[in-house]
């Protein structure tokens, strides 16, 4: 806070220059009105310092009267001039151009062009708009299977992820030795690209020279070893495992910033009642960490949605019906085989599945008031 | 974790033998009794060799975290060794380690790898990020000043819009943007990827800087204001200065998004002297033999920038990541 001193010091210097342009002013003299709305901007002023930038400024009006208050006095076009939203335009209108063009504009233009039926080598036709590409998605059995793999890989990533996250948190919250080089260690393939993880794992679950068969071969459980990539049954499988080995790390740090907040009573109170450290973790911790968990599996299945990297590097835009997920689906549409409408469908219905995820979050911050 | 103490290391002490009598232990009666010294170190040699032991619990915690650090970090160590042994070693396992020789050719042929030589492929990468780091870190607090201290009409509205981006898949402005960009001359160009990206990050950016700014006590901005600083004046000298940490963590996370990204350069770089390093990973894979040699050689090229930026500022990154959540 500011000491009595420097406010009162700063009040004075402020009364000064009101004076100042006063008397530099012709007739130096205002209505009724606006003597008392000063008293009141005064007072005003002093409590919030909000708006005290606008009253250093005196802004001369042809009737010479100073407008202290633009808003109550003047019309829209003032309002709009001076009122705290020009100069906040000045911050941020230059990015929300940018983004107005690039993302918002891109995200109309692909609902518009969803709604025609171009495809192949023209231009697309803006004439007439339908639904058609929406009803042809119901029919795709490559959809429906594109669709149900997308929802099992949200699901069932994100529950891995969680899962191990935590688990990683716990065991490096037990005040080991070289607590950040393990932390360092598991957080490292979250800065990876997700290229260069389909290739670490691609090269692992290869049948012959992969490391996972030849381990799962020494240990003597070569009925294990398969053929991960291609064999239908685990190909998705593979696919959250190495994704859930690339996230886990990040699950484990929102985790461990919540358990530090959690005070060392609750754990002490839980031994004193004789609970076991499993029944400890998950009756009375847990449900503490319930806020990170949240959040955190909201960022997991929004990139799960987004898992195309991966798959594509992978699989190519062709992984086939157990592993395509709707952004290669949408990828091999829109730009292997020219079917663009069809392909901006398949994004929007990708945004819906994602804003079903993020909405139900945003509401509910919105409506405790954390936004 | 004294009451998971193993026997042994209790026999040795002293302290064990006077809590015995009391009825909880000792544990908590005894958080009041505060020493008026510091604990003499009366211990003989064997008491303190026995407590360093760890007991049964910690030894498994170790276990357990050594475990799963050496499976996280066992595929960094297979790529390494790949990349520095010619192909007719590492194909029957990289992990025999009789007769090893060690070669930089791997990352001879990755660096000048035909279709889309290495060399080249990370210096359009390092074209495209730094711009769009450096500008989106400009952009972002400059946008995120009046949505942590301004009231001004759209507020809320602008602010959704921001929220709606979080949701969107990167898919979903492809389209969109493939169109926009030929219109505008700039597909498959630097320019045009760098644009697409700054655009991208800025929503989240701007609502992980806001959230920093909102931490920022006010007064500091009202004083200057009392001295009458005007609102450029306030955003130049308290706000980019205070906001500098987050602006780090902004750095490093956006790199990292930027130099990793793969669908933007996939669909908008299109000629093979503009290809960046994730797109040109995939290519070396051939069609007949893999020369995981290779392949490995430009996975550690390609990943070698993001992961020394995240092991110097680890600290920035991991605080921008719980932060990008915690909002």
């Amino acid at each position: 806070m500011i000491d009595p001193l420097s406010r009162t010091l700063a009040r004075t210097r402020w009364l000064h220059r009101r004076i100042r342009a006063r008397v530099g002013r012709t007739d130096g003299g205002g209505s009724e009105r606006s003597r008392r709305e000063e008293t009141e901007r005064n007072a005003k002023s002093e409590t919030e310092g909000q708006s005290s930038t606008d009253d250093r400024r005196p802004r001369p009006r042809p009737d010479g009267r100073e407008t202290v208050r633009a808003v109550e006095t003047d019309g829209w076009l003032a309002r709009l001039r001076w009122s705290a939203g020009l100069q906040a335009a000045i911050f941020w209108v230059p990015p929300f151009v940018l983004m107005g063009w690039f993302v918002y504009g891109a995200i109309g233009w692909n609902f518009l062009i969803s709604l025609t039926d171009w495809s192949g080598l023209g231009q697309p036709q803006y004439e007439t708009f339908n639904l058609e590409m929406y009803a042809r998605m119901l029919e795709d059995r490559s959809f429906v299977a594109a669709a149900r793999n997308t929802v099992v890989l949200l699901i069932a990533f994100t529950g891995a992820a969680l899962g191990i996250g935590l688990l990683l948190a716990i065991l490096v919250d037990q005040g080991i030795r070289f607590e950040n080089t393990f932390r360092t260690i598991y957080l490292l393939p979250m800065s990876l690209s997700f290229v260069v993880t389909a290739i670490f794992w691609a090269w692992m679950y290869n049948p012959e020279t992969g490391m996972i068969n030849v381990v799962l071969g020494g240990l003597g459980a070569d009925a294990l070893a398969m053929n991960w990539m291609s064999d239908p049954r685990t190909k998705l499988f593979s696919i959250i495992l190495a994704l859930t080995w690339q996230f886990s790390g990040y699950c484990m740090i929102v985790y461990l910033a919540g358990l530090r907040t959690i005070p060392d009573a609750h754990y002490e109170a839980a031994r004193v009642d004789g609970a076991s450290t499993v029944r400890m973790y998950w009756r009375v911790i847990l449900p503490q960490l319930q806020a990170a968990t949240t959040s955190a599996a909201i960022v997991l299945m929004v990139f799960s949605l987004k898992a195309f990297d991966f798959i594509f590097v992978m699989y190519g835009d062709t992984p086939g019906p157990s592993a395509d997920i709707l952004a290669v689906m949408m990828f091999r549409e829109a730009f292997s085989r020219t079917n663009w409408a069809y392909g901006s469908a398949i994004a929007m219905v990708l945004f819906l599945l994602a804003l079903a995820v993020i909405a139900p979050y945003i509401y509910m911050q919105y409506r405790r008031g954390e936004l | 974790m004294t009451e998971d103490d193993s026997p042994q290391s209790r026999a040795g002490t002293d302290r064990d033998d006077d809590t015995e009598a009391q009825p909880d232990g000792g544990r908590y009666l005894s958080v009041k009794e505060i020493p008026e010294t510091a604990p003499t170190t009366d211990r003989t040699w064997q008491t303190r060799l026995v407590d360093a032991v760890p007991t049964k619990r910690r030894a498994l915690t170790y276990v357990v975290a050594i475990t799963v650090a050496v499976l996280w970090i066992v595929p960094f160590i297979g790529l390494f060794m790949a990349s520095l042994r010619p192909l007719s070693e590492i194909i029957g396992g990289w992990w025999h380690v009789e007769g090893m020789t060690i070669t930089l050719e791997n990352y001879y042929q990755a660096w000048n790898y035909s279709t889309a030589p290495m060399g080249r492929a990370l210096r359009n990468t390092f074209i495209v990020t730094i711009p769009a780091v450096l500008v989106v870190m400009l952009l972002g607090v400059m946008a995120a000043y009046p949505f942590a201290r301004f009231e001004f009409p759209l507020k809320t509205t602008l602010f959704f819009l921001i929220l709606l981006v979080m949701a969107a898949p990167p898919e979903l402005v492809a389209m969109g943007n493939y169109n926009s960009l030929q219109e505008i001359g700039l597909f498959d160009t630097y320019m045009g990827l760098i644009l697409i990206h700054i655009g991208w990050g800025l929503g989240w950016v701007v609502l992980f800087l806001r959230n920093y700014l909102l931490g920022i006590p006010e007064e500091l901005e009202e004083a200057a204001r009392i001295d009458g600083a005007s609102r450029y004046q306030i955003f130049r000298t308290i706000i980019l200065p205070l906001s500098t940490p987050a602006l780090v963590s902004v750095a490093v996370i956006q790199f990292t998004w930027v130099w990793n990204a793969f669908f933007f350069p996939l669909v908008f770089m299109r000629s093979p002297e503009l290809y960046l390093a994730p797109q040109v990973l995939p290519l070396m894979r051939g069609r007949v033999q893999v020369e995981w040699g290779m392949i490995a050689a430009g996975s550690i090229m390609t990943m070698a920038v993001p992961v020394i930026l995240f092991l110097v500022l680890e600290r920035y990154y991991k605080r921008g990541m719980v932060a990008a959540v915690a909002d």
